[in-house]
């Protein structure tokens, strides 16, 4: 037995939601790095229930690579969040909107 | 139909976890709950015959990259007073606003779905499984796979010189 395509639909649409509210309505730059993960999530969701529903193990090949794209993605990200903080000791997005200063 | 049930149980263990994960004040509990959200889609992943993909999942994304966000959160050490607070009301209404446009886009898109599910006689038996995309992964899809090594090189050396010790 295996899950409709409408639910998993529904599901990856959810997470993605979520994702994009995290991202807009947060602004501690970790909460809103952690929604960018789950708007991932969610589109490998999606990919997956793809995957199963055509019955082509294609599309699991690309989850895998935006779980690698997202390991480098984080590795990345949290080091520049890391270096900002160490030069303005904030983690706040509001605080580091300018350039230049 | 236990499949069914297991399902609709992990689903919503996934979408209420990454919920109180976008809600909490604390990043440290944050990334707890988007633990419990990337398990409970490993679950979701097996039920859709995705075996190697959830144990990546499990593996990956719970194991390394919410313990990376958690250790970078410890090596922080965050004062209560710069954790920072939600955006002002005005900013959030504009997002829950812009929020609720993508899930009506989302809703329009999805409604009309129609499952084409390939019957489960038509479906290698191995799918899904570590061989078979391994296989695949090493014959149709060799340059991405290696494109890929590449760009984990580059994201660690690129964080290497980002968060590294200043040099004298």
């Amino acid at each position: 037995m295996i899950v409709g395509l409408q639910q998993l639909l529904v599901l990856s649409a959810l997470l993605f939601t979520i994702g994009v509210a995290g991202f807009i309505t947060r602004r501690n730059v970790l909460i809103m790095f952690m929604s960018v993960e789950l708007m991932l999530n969610a589109a490998n969701v999606a990919l997956v229930a793809f995957a199963r529903h055509s019955g082509s193990m294609d599309a699991q090949i690309i989850a895998l690579f935006v779980m690698a794209l997202a390991a480098a993605e984080v590795a990345v990200g949290l080091g520049i969040i890391v270096t900002v903080f160490r030069n303005r000791q904030t983690v706040n997005i509001d605080d580091v909107s300018n350039l230049k200063w | 139909m236990a499949g069914q049930f297991f399902f609709y149980l992990f689903a919503a263990i996934s979408v209420i976890s990454a919920l109180l994960a976008i809600t909490r004040k604390n990043p440290i509990i944050s990334a707890v709950w988007l633990v419990a959200c990337m398990m409970g889609l490993a679950v979701i992943y097996v039920l859709t015959q995705a075996y190697f993909l959830a144990a990546v999942q499990v593996i990956v994304y719970a194991g390394a990259i919410l313990m990376l966000f958690i250790f970078v959160i410890m090596m922080l050490n965050l004062k209560t007073g710069i954790i920072g607070q939600m955006r002002n009301l005005g900013i959030k209404f504009i997002g829950l606003v812009l929020t609720a446009i993508i899930l009506r886009q989302f809703y329009t898109a999805i409604k009309g779905t129609v499952s084409l599910a390939v019957p489960a006689s038509v479906v290698p038996a191995n799918f899904g499984e570590a061989g078979a995309v391994g296989e695949l992964l090493f014959t149709s899809y060799v340059y991405p796979l290696e494109l890929m090594a590449v760009l984990l090189l580059v994201a660690i050396v690129g964080a290497l010189v980002l968060a590294g010790k200043e040099r004298p």
